[in-house]
C-alpha cells in the first residue's frame, strides 16, 4: 500500500493523459491484482495477443502524435518483411507482436524519410530493421512492466521526431516508403488486401436484393397454408406505432427468394444434427410424426364428465354412448423418439369412463388398436388423425354398443389419395414420407342420404367432398370438414334418430353410420353456436354419440358449454 | 432494426455502404469525410427509429443537451465552479432520463410496498439502447470535463458519437476518446472491410445460428422439465443459457466491432473468451469488456478504486458491482447477480489470494465456470424465488434424472458440443493467414456461415397457420 500510495500522483495524471483505453484497462488488473499476483500485469494467456487494435493506434497516437488517417485495421494482418525481424522478437517477448508491429513500423519508417530520398538501398532497409526491433523490445518491456512511467519517459523522444514535420505529408510519405520497401519493382500503392472478400459479400448481398426486388410477390405460400405478408402501405400512425415497420419485416422474410426451399434445408440440417422435434413435432422412427404431447389436465377431464353426466340425465330417453378414441403418440408408442415418454392414454381414458353415470355406455378400442397396430395402419405418418382403417375398426366395436347389427351391410373401401401430406407435415415442414387416403362407406349407400350444412346452407348427396383434395388440407373430404352442424337424412324409416357430439376424428367414421338410423344430426360443439335446446326439440332423437380423441376432449371447452 | 434480420442484411446495409462509399468511387476520398458521416448519422437515425419512432427524440433531446454541455465547458474552461455545476447538471439530467426510463417502474414497485399509491405508477417502456447511449454520452462529458478529450464543437459528429447504428443498441459502449480522432479522420480500406466482414459474419452466426438455437432449446428443456425441474434438466438448461447469453452478447459485439470496421472505426473489443478465464477477475476482463472498463473509469477509480483503507475498497467493490447488476435490468435478480460477483471478486482478493496461486490453470478454469454458471441462475430467474429453486433443483432437490431431460441432451447433443467447442479459443484466427489455400477456406467459411445465417433467419419465421386442433 505505502508503495502505491508515493507513486499515485504519477499515476494520476498517466491515467487522465492516457487516452488509450488499453492502457487505462491495464490499470484495471493492477488494481485487482496488485495484492496478490506477482506479476501485475501479465496477458492471462500468455498466447493471447490477440488484443483490441485500437490499443495500437491509441498508443502509437500517445507516443507519436496522431498520425491523421492511421487506422489499425488495414494493416492488422499485414507480415511484411520489414517487420518480419520486428516480430519474431516481439513474439518471444510474449506481448502483442501486431499491434508493436505496427507501431513500430511507422516509427521505423518515419526516420528513413527524414534521412533518405526516393532512392533507397537494400542496405537502407537492412538499416530500419534494428531501429524497429528496439522499437518493439521497448514496447514490449512496457507491456510487461509498468505502463505509464515508460509512456512518459518516451514521449518527448518520439514527439521530437514527429513534431519537426506536417502531419499529412508525413503520413503520404511514409506509405509511399513503406510500398516502396515492399516491393522495388511495384510503383503503384494500391492495397487489394481483402478485395476478394469484399466483392464476394458484396456481389452475394447485391445479388440477393436485386433478387428479391424483381422476383414476383407471392400471395399464398401452399406450404404454410397461409397468405403471405404483402407490402404494407406507409400511414403516419403506421409509421409512428411501428407497426409499418414490423409488417415491413415480415412482408421481406415472406417474400424472400427460394422461401420454402431455405425452410426445408434448415429442417433438413437440423435432423442430421440429430434433432428429432421440429416445431413443436416429434419426428419418430419409421417416418412417424407425432404431436407433441401435454400433461392431460384431468380437472378438466372431470368436468367434461360431468357435463355429460348431465346431458343424459336431463335427457333420459335418449341412449348414450361415449367413445374416446386414442392418438398416435399411445398407440405407436414404440416410434416416438428414444427417451420421449408417452402419456398413458389407457389410464387417463379409463378414468374418465369411470367418472361418467353407469347407465352411459363406454368404448374402450385400446386393446383393439394395439392389436392390428402390426397388421394394419391405423394413424397417418404425417397427420394427427387416425386412418379410415382405424375408424372401421373402431366402428366393429361400436356398433355392439350402439346396438345396431351391421351383418347385412357391406362396406367398400375406395383409395382417393396416394400423396397426402397432412398437418404434422405442414406444421413440421417435413414432406417425406407421404400418406395414402381412403375412404370406407357402406356398398350401394349412393343416394340413400341428403347432408344439410347448416353453416354453408348447402345439400349435399355426399359425404365425401373430393374436392378438397386439391386443397391444403385433403382431410376436409370427410363431411367436407368441420361445420357446426350437419343433419343427415336417410331414406331408413326405422325411427332411429342419432346425435352426435364429435371432433374430426369422427368425420371419417360418420358415413359408416347412414344405413341404422333415419336422420344423423352432427354438431361439432367448437363452432356450435346455437341453442341445443332447439335441436333437440326440433328433432325425435333416439340416441346419443360422443366421439372424441382423448387430445382434442383433455383440450377441449367448448363441449361443456354447448351441452350444459 | 437489428443486426440479425433479413430486413437489415439484405436492405438497410447495402443501401447504407452504397450510399456511404458513393466518394470512394468517386475518389475524392479527402472531401468525402463530411457526407460519409452525414450518410452514417442519417443511417443511424433511420435505424434507431425503425424500433423506436418516438423515442428517437428522446435520443436527439439527450444528443443537444450533452453537446451544450461539451460546448459550454469548453466555453467555461477556466472557471471550474462552473464547470462543476455543467458536470453536476449533466451527470443529474442523463441519469434521471435513464432512471425515469429504466428504472421508475422498478422503483415505484419497491415503493409501493412502503406507499400504495407508487403501485399506481404507470412505467413508460424502456427505450432500446438507452443504458448504451447515456453510458457514452457520460463518457464524453466526463472526458471533457477532465480534460481527457476536447469539446466536440461539430453537431452532427457528435450526434454521430452517440447514435452510430453499429454500437447504439447493444454496445460496445465506446468511451469518447478512442474513436474522438476517428470521427473526423479515417481511413476506410479493403482490408478494414474485409476483417469487418469477417467479423461481422461471425457475430451474425454466433447469435443467429448458436444462441438462437440455445435459446430455443433452452425454453424447451424448462417446458418439458415442468415446475419441478430434475437435475439434469437444470443443469442442460442453465448451460445452455450459459452458451445463450455469451454467444448472443458477443455476437452482437462483433457484429457492432465488424460493421464499424467495414465503416473505417475502431470499436474496442467486447468479448475475449471469458469462459476459458482463470479467475473471477479475469472473467471479468473478458466478458463484456467495455462495460467493465466503464465502470472502472467513471465509477471504481473515482471513489478511490483501491488506493484507500481496505474496508474502503471493499466498499468501492460491492458498491460498484451493485450499480454493475443494477445496470444489466431493473430488477433484483440483477442486483443480486451484481452483488455475487463483488463477493467472489472480494473473496478471490482477500481471502484465497494464495489458495489460487496454488492451483492448476485447468481447475481454476474450471472452478472459474461453474461459479458463472451458477451466476446465470441468479441472471436468468426473473425472481429471487425462482432462482434458489434452480438452484436447489441442479443439486437434487427433485431427482436427478429424467427422460425428457435425456431426449434433449441425446438430441442436441451436437449442437451443444459445437457450442462447448466455440467458446475456448481453439479455433481463433490469429491473422490472416498466409498461404493461399488457407485464405481461400477461410473465405469459403465465412461465406457458408453467412449462408447458414441466412437460412436460419428466414426459417426462424416458418410461421404454418394449421388447423391444429380440427
Amino acid at each position: 500500500m505505502n508503495e502505491e500510495k508515493t507513486t499515485s500522483p504519477e499515476r494520476e495524471s498517466a491515467a487522465s493523459n492516457s487516452a488509450s483505453q488499453f492502457v487505462a484497462f491495464d490499470e484495471l488488473m493492477r488494481d485487482y491484482e496488485q495484492n496478490h499476483v506477482a506479476h501485475a500485469y501479465i496477458p492471462v494467456n500468455p498466447q493471447d495477443e490477440y488484443v483490441p487494435v485500437y490499443a495500437v493506434e491509441k498508443n502509437g497516437e500517445k507516443l507519436l502524435n496522431p498520425l491523421p488517417g492511421s487506422s489499425a485495421p488495414d494493416t492488422q494482418f499485414e507480415h511484411t518483411d520489414d517487420a518480419t525481424a520486428a516480430q519474431e522478437k516481439a513474439e518471444t517477448a510474449d506481448t502483442e507482436p501486431e499491434r508493436t508491429n505496427e507501431a513500430s513500423k511507422i516509427q521505423a519508417a518515419e526516420p528513413d524519410i527524414d534521412k533518405t530520398t526516393a532512392a533507397q538501398t537494400e542496405a537502407e532497409t537492412a538499416d530500419a530493421e534494428p531501429e524497429s526491433t528496439d522499437e518493439t523490445t521497448e514496447q514490449a518491456e512496457i507491456g510487461k512492466s509498468d505502463i505509464k512511467p515508460k509512456h512518459t519517459d518516451e514521449a518527448p523522444v518520439a514527439r521530437t521526431e514527429t513534431e519537426t514535420a506536417d502531419l499529412e505529408p508525413k503520413r503520404k510519405k511514409a506509405t509511399a516508403a513503406k510500398s516502396k520497401k515492399r516491393s522495388k519493382s511495384e510503383r503503384k500503392p494500391l492495397n487489394l488486401k481483402g478485395f476478394v472478400t469484399v466483392a464476394v459479400f458484396t456481389t452475394i448481398i447485391a445479388a440477393v436484393l436485386a433478387a428479391n426486388i424483381i422476383s414476383p410477390d407471392r400471395t399464398h405460400s401452399d406450404t404454410e397454408n397461409r397468405t403471405l405478408a404483402s407490402m404494407p402501405t406507409v400511414t403516419f400512425s403506421g409509421v409512428f406505432s411501428g407497426s409499418f415497420m414490423q409488417r415491413f419485416e415480415g412482408h421481406v422474410s415472406d417474400q424472400f427468394i427460394f422461401r420454402d426451399e431455405i425452410v426445408s434445408l434448415r429442417s433438413a440440417v437440423n435432423r442430421i444434427l440429430g434433432s428429432k422435434e421440429q416445431n413443436g413435432i416429434y419426428i419418430g422412427k419409421s417416418g412417424q410424426l407425432f404431436e407433441k404431447q401435454e400433461e392431460y389436465n384431468v380437472k378438466k377431464l372431470n368436468s367434461i364428465a360431468k357435463s355429460i353426466n348431465t346431458f343424459c340425465r336431463n335427457n333420459p330417453k335418449l341412449k348414450a354412448t361415449v367413445f374416446v378414441a386414442p392418438t398416435a403418440s399411445y398407440i405407436l408408442r414404440d416410434k416416438l423418439p428414444d427417451f420421449v415418454e408417452p402419456h398413458n392414454q389407457k389410464k387417463v381414458i379409463s378414468r374418465f369412463y369411470g367418472r361418467l353415470d353407469s347407465n352411459v355406455e363406454t368404448l374402450n378400442v385400446i386393446n383393439a388398436f394395439e392389436k392390428r397396430k402390426n397388421e394394419q395402419k391405423l394413424y397417418y405418418l404425417t397427420d394427427h388423425h387416425w386412418t379410415t382403417r382405424a375408424a372401421k375398426v373402431a366402428f366393429n366395436l361400436l356398433a355392439k354398443k350402439l346396438g345396431i347389427n351391421t351383418d347385412s351391410i357391406k362396406y367398400e373401401y375406395h383409395t382417393v389419395s396416394t400423396t397426402f401430406s397432412g398437418t404434422l407435415s405442414k406444421a413440421s415442414g417435413i414432406y417425406e414420407s407421404a400418406d395414402t387416403i381412403e375412404i370406407c362407406m357402406p356398398s350401394d349407400s349412393k343416394g340413400t342420404y341428403v347432408v344439410k350444412n347448416a353453416d354453408l346452407q348447402t345439400k349435399e348427396t355426399s359425404l365425401f367432398e373430393l374436392s378438397k383434395l386439391e386443397t391444403g388440407n385433403p382431410y376436409e373430404l370427410f363431411c367436407g370438414g368441420n361445420f357446426s352442424r350437419l343433419t343427415i337424412s336417410t331414406t331408413n324409416r326405422n325411427e332411429k334418430v342419432l346425435l352426435v357430439f364429435k371432433d374430426s376424428y369422427a368425420n371419417c367414421l360418420i358415413p359408416m353410420l347412414t344405413p341404422y338410423y333415419q336422420e344423423i344430426v352432427v354438431i361439432d360443439p367448437r363452432y356450435f353456436t346455437d341453442n341445443i335446446e332447439d335441436i333437440l326439440s326440433s328433432h325425435p332423437f333416439t340416441d346419443v354419440l360422443f366421439i372424441y380423441n382423448i387430445d382434442t376432449l383433455a383440450k377441449d371447452t367448448s363441449l361443456s358449454d354447448v351441452i350444459e | 432494426m437489428v443486426f440479425s434480420s433479413v430486413t437489415f442484411l439484405f436492405i438497410f446495409l447495402p443501401v447504407t455502404a452504397a450510399l456511404y462509399f458513393l466518394p470512394s468511387v468517386f475518389l475524392c476520398h479527402e472531401t468525402g469525410i463530411k457526407w460519409k458521416n452525414l450518410v452514417l448519422l442519417a443511417a443511424s437515425l433511420f435505424f434507431y427509429a425503425w424500433g423506436e419512432p418516438l423515442y428517437v427524440f428522446l435520443m436527439l433531446i439527450s444528443i443537444t443537451f450533452n453537446y451544450f454541455i461539451g460546448l459550454d465547458l469548453k466555453k467555461h474552461s477556466d472557471n471550474q465552479p462552473h464547470k462543476r455545476f455543467l458536470l453536476v447538471f449533466a451527470l443529474v439530467f442523463n441519469l434521471g432520463s435513464l432512471a425515469f426510463f429504466k428504472y421508475s417502474g422498478f422503483i415505484a414497485e419497491n415503493l409501493s410496498a412502503v406507499f400504495p399509491a407508487a403501485s399506481a405508477f404507470d412505467a413508460p417502456a424502456l427505450p432500446i439502447g438507452i443504458s448504451f447511449y447515456t453510458f457514452q454520452t457520460l463518457s464524453y462529458v466526463i472526458d471533457v470535463y477532465n480534460g481527457k478529450c476536447s469539446t466536440q464543437t461539430k453537431f452532427t459528429d457528435f450526434a454521430l458519437y452517440v447514435s452510430m447504428f453499429p454500437q447504439l443498441i447493444a454496445g460496445p459502449i465506446v468511451q469518447y476518446n478512442t474513436v474522438e480522432a476517428q470521427l473526423t479522420s479515417r481511413r476506410e480500406t479493403l482490408e478494414g472491410a474485409a476483417d469487418g466482414i469477417r467479423f461481422f459474419v461471425i457475430g451474425l452466426a454466433k447469435k443467429v445460428i448458436l444462441a438462437n438455437t440455445a435459446g430455443a432449446i433452452y425454453n424447451e428443456v424448462l417446458a418439458g422439465a415442468g415446475e419441478k425441474p430434475d437435475a439434469l434438466s437444470a443443469w442442460l438448461a442453465i448451460i445452455l443459457y450459459t452458451f445463450q447469453i455469451y454467444y448472443d452478447f458477443s455476437g452482437y459485439s462483433d457484429m457492432a466491432i465488424g460493421l464499424g470496421r467495414i465503416f473505417g472505426f475502431n470499436f474496442p473489443e467486447n468479448f475475449r473468451y471469458p469462459y476459458v478465464a482463470n479467475s473471477v477477475t479475469d472473467f471479468w476482463r473478458r466478458w463484456h469488456i467495455s462495460l467493465s472498463s466503464w465502470f472502472r473509469d467513471y465509477l471504481y477509480i473515482p471513489l478511490g478504486g483501491n488506493r484507500r483503507s481496505i474496508p474502503r475498497n471493499i466498499f468501492n467493490l460491492l458498491f460498484v458491482w451493485f450499480m454493475t447488476g443494477l445496470w444489466h435490468g431493473a430488477s433484483w435478480n440483477f442486483v443480486l447477480w451484481g452483488m455475487y460477483y463483488g463477493v467472489l471478486l472480494l473473496l478471490e482478493r482477500y481471502v484465497f489470494a494464495k489458495l489460487i496461486e496454488r492451483v492448476p490453470q485447468f481447475i481454476r478454469q474450471a472452478v472459474v465456470f461453474l461459479f458463472v454458471v451458477i451466476g446465470w441462475v441468479f441472471f436468468s430467474n426473473a425472481s429471487t424465488a425462482q432462482a434458489f429453486q434452480m438452484l436447489a433443483a441442479m443439486f437434487g432437490a427433485n431427482g436427478a434424472y429424467n427422460p425428457t431431460a435425456m431426449y434433449y441432451l441425446t438430441g442436441n447433443l451436437a449442437v451443444i458440443c459445437t457450442m462447448a467447442v466455440f467458446v475456448t479459443p481453439l479455433f481463433r484466427i490469429k491473422s490472416m493467414p498466409q498461404k493461399k489455400l488457407h485464405r481461400f477456406v477461410l473465405l469459403a467459411v465465412t461465406v457458408v456461415l453467412f449462408f447458414a445465417s441466412t437460412v436460419c433467419l428466414i426459417s426462424d419465421t416458418y410461421n404454418p397457420f394449421l388447423y391444429f386442433r380440427f
